[in-house]
C-alpha cells in the first residue's frame, strides 16, 4: 500500500518536471489550427535561439509543401522567436497535415497539428443574420484581442462567425411521420403499462 | 468414492432453498418462463422495500435506461460520423439529410442526452433529500457523483463533435484549460499527439473512454446497492442503515418500473425530436465567441468571465468537493430532512447559486471571454 503511494507520488511530482524539462526545446504553434485551402496561418516559434532560420513546410505522407522561411529574433540575453504569416497555397488538397520549421542542418526542428479544409463555397460565406455579434461587430478593442478572427475574415472565402442554425433540409415523409408518431404513441403506451402498472 | 463431507452438500442445496423462496418472476408466458429458468432471471427478484419501486426511487434507474438508448443510438450515428475537423460538420449534415433515419436518431441522441441530465440531477436530489448518502452508502454516493462526472463529459464532448460554432468553442475552451492546468492537461492538447487531430481524440473519448468508465462506475454502483440495500423510507425516526434481503416488494418491479419509465423517456425523445430536432449551427470559425455553452454548463460562465478560463477547473473542483463531503459531514444516523436542516440548506444554496448564475448568463449578451492567443 505504502509502496503504491509512493510510485504514485513520485509520478505525480514527475509530471510537470517533464513538462519543464521540455520547454528548453523549440516548439511551434499555429493559429488557426483549422484553415480553408487559400486561407492564411500564423506561425509562432517559441524558445529558438536568435538569428536561427527555419523553413516552414506543410507535411503529410508523401507530400510536403514548403510554405516559406522565418527567422527567430530574440530579446538581449533571452530566448528568442518568431511569428510568420503564411498562405496556405490554393492547390493544397484538404486534409491533415503537420506544419514543420526546421533549421538548415536538419538539427533543429518544431511541428504542430494543422487541418485545411476546402475552401468555403460562396453561397455560404453570406454573413448570416445574427441576433448576437459577430466578430465583425465588436468594438475595436474587443476585435483587436481576437487576431484569428480578424484575418478569418480578411481573407477572401472566410466565413463570419455565427450563432445562427446551419441550413440543412430536414425532409420527412408522410409515411415516415406517421410511422414515427405511432412508434412515439406504442412506446409511451408501453411504458405506461410497465412504469405506472407493471407493479405488485 | 469417499463419502462426501457435509459441507460440500450444503451449498447446492441452500442455493435450491434460496431459489424456492422466492417468487417465480412474471415472465409472462412458456417461452419467457424457459428464458428465465434458463438465464436465471429469478435472481434479480430479490426483496426490496416497497417504496424502493416509487418513482423517486427509480430516478437513477431512468437515466440507466437513458445511457442504453444513447449507447444504441450512438453506435449508429457513428456509422455516419466522420471524426476529422475537416469533415466532421460535412458529415453531421450527411446524417441529418442523407443518412437512413439519421436525422431522427441523432435528435433522439441529443434530446435523450438532455433528459438524463434532467434526470441524473433529479437522482442526485432524492439521494440528498432522503439522505441516501449516509452510512454505509458513503462510497456508493461518491461513485454515483463520478457518474455524474462522467455524464455531463460525455454532455460535453458530444457538444464538441458537431464542430459547428458552438462546437469549436466548446474545443476552444478544451484547449485552453489544457494550458492552464499545464502537464495534467497534455491530453487535453493538440501537442499530445501529432498523427491524430484533437477532435478525432474527443470522439474517442465520447464513444470509447468515457462509456468505459462509466460502464466501471455503474457496476460499481449498482454491486453496492445491491450490497446495501436500498436506504430506509425516510420517517420521523428513520435511522440510516443496510437493509440488504429485507422488502415486501421484489427488484424485478424496479426492472419493470425502470424499463417502463425508460420507455417513456424514448417516447418523449421521439415526440421532442419531431417538434424541435437536434439544432446543428454554420461550421465553426476558430478564434470567434458568438456562442453560449450548452444550458447544463452555462451557470459556469459568470464565475469564467471574472476569473478567466481557470474558473472552469476551480468552480467545478470546488462544487464536487463540497457534495463529495456531504456524507462526511452530515454524520448523524438520522435520514428525516427536519434532523438535517443545515446541511440541506447549504445545499439548497449551492442550488440557488447555481440557477442564478444560469439565468444572469442567459440574458447576458455574448462577451469576449477566452484569451484567443491560446486558442488552437
Amino acid at each position: 500500500m505504502k509502496r503504491s503511494a509512493l510510485i504514485l507520488l513520485l509520478a505525480l511530482a514527475l509530471l510537470p518536471a517533464g513538462t519543464a524539462l521540455a520547454h528548453n526545446q523549440p516548439t511551434i504553434r499555429v493559429e488557426p489550427s483549422i484553415v480553408a485551402v487559400g486561407g492564411k496561418l500564423t506561425v509562432i516559434g517559441i524558445d529558438m535561439s536568435a538569428d536561427l532560420e527555419f523553413a516552414i513546410t506543410l507535411e503529410r505522407v508523401g507530400k510536403s509543401i514548403l510554405l516559406g522561411s522565418a527567422t527567430a529574433t530574440a530579446p538581449t540575453g533571452g530566448e528568442g522567436g518568431f511569428t510568420a504569416a503564411f498562405a496556405v497555397p490554393v492547390n493544397t488538397p484538404p486534409g491533415s497535415y503537420t506544419v514543420r520549421a526546421q533549421t538548415q542542418s536538419g538539427k533543429i526542428s518544431a511541428t504542430a497539428d494543422l487541418t485545411v479544409t476546402k475552401a468555403m463555397p460562396s453561397a455560404s460565406m453570406t454573413p448570416m443574420a445574427s441576433a448576437t455579434p459577430v466578430a465583425s461587430e465588436m468594438p475595436a478593442a474587443m476585435s483587436s484581442a481576437m487576431p484569428t478572427t480578424a484575418m478569418a475574415s480578411a481573407m477572401p472565402g472566410a466565413m463570419e462567425a455565427s450563432a445562427e442554425e446551419h441550413d440543412v433540409p430536414r425532409q420527412r415523409s408522410g409515411v415516415e411521420l406517421f410511422a414515427t408518431i405511432a412508434a412515439a404513441f406504442v412506446l409511451a403506451g408501453a411504458g405506461m403499462l410497465l412504469g405506472f402498472r407493471g407493479g405488485e | 468414492m469417499a463419502t462426501a463431507p457435509s459441507t460440500v452438500d450444503l451449498a447446492p442445496r441452500s442455493r435450491v432453498d434460496e431459489t424456492i423462496r422466492v417468487p417465480a418472476l412474471r415472465t409472462g408466458g412458456s417461452v419467457g418462463g424457459w428464458l428465465g429458468e434458463r438465464m436465471g432471471l429469478r435472481g434479480i427478484a430479490y426483496p426490496v422495500p416497497k417504496h424502493a419501486n416509487s418513482l423517486p426511487y427509480v430516478l437513477g434507474g431512468i437515466t440507466f435506461t437513458g445511457f442504453v438508448i444513447l449507447f444504441l443510438t450512438g453506435i449508429y450515428l457513428a456509422q455516419f460520423y466522420h471524426p476529422h475537423p475537416a469533415d466532421a460538420h460535412d458529415s453531421v449534415a450527411y446524417i441529418i439529410t442523407g443518412a437512413p433515419l439519421g436525422d431522427l436518431v441523432r435528435s433522439v441522441h441529443f434530446w435523450t442526452a438532455q433528459l438524463i441530465v434532467v434526470t441524473v440531477f433529479l437522482h442526485l436530489a432524492r439521494v440528498i433529500v432522503c439522505a441516501s448518502y449516509k452510512r454505509p452508502r458513503e462510497l456508493n454516493y461518491l461513485v454515483g457523483l463520478g457518474l455524474l462526472a462522467v455524464t455531463l463529459s460525455l454532455t460535453y464532448t458530444g457538444t464538441v463533435l458537431k464542430i459547428d460554432q458552438e462546437g469549436i468553442e466548446a474545443l476552444a475552451h478544451n484547449t485552453a484549460f489544457a494550458e492552464f492546468i499545464g502537464g495534467f492537461g497534455a491530453w487535453f492538447s493538440t501537442d499530445f499527439s501529432q498523427s491524430v487531430p484533437l477532435l478525432t481524440r474527443v470522439f474517442v473519448g465520447h464513444t470509447a473512454l468515457l462509456p468505459l468508465v462509466f460502464l466501471g462506475l455503474i457496476a460499481g454502483h449498482v454491486f453496492l446497492i445491491k450490497q446495501h440495500g436500498i436506504s430506509p423510507k425516510v420517517t420521523a425516526d428513520a435511522v440510516s442503515r443496510a437493509t440488504a434481503g429485507e422488502g415486501d416488494s421484489h427488484f424485478d418491479v424496479h426492472v419493470r418500473r425502470m424499463v417502463g419509465f425508460g420507455l417513456l423517456l424514448l417516447a418523449l425523445a421521439v415526440a421532442l425530436s419531431l417538434a424541435w430536432p437536434a439544432p446543428l449551427g454554420q461550421p465553426g470559425v476558430a478564434g470567434a465567441e458568438v456562442t453560449k455553452p450548452p444550458w447544463m454548463f452555462v451557470a459556469l460562465l459568470p464565475a469564467e468571465q471574472l476569473w478567466g478560463v481557470r474558473a472552469l477547473m476551480i468552480v467545478p473542483l470546488i462544487l464536487g468537493a463540497l457534495f463529495a463531503l456531504v456524507p462526511f459531514v452530515d454524520r448523524t444516523p438520522y435520514m428525516h430532512p427536519a434532523r438535517r436542516k443545515a446541511v440541506l440548506a447549504m445545499v439548497a444554496l449551492v442550488v440557488i447559486v447555481a440557477v442564478a448564475a444560469t439565468v444572469f448568463a442567459e440574458l447576458q449578451p455574448v462577451q469576449q471571454h477566452l484569451d484567443m492567443r491560446v486558442i488552437k
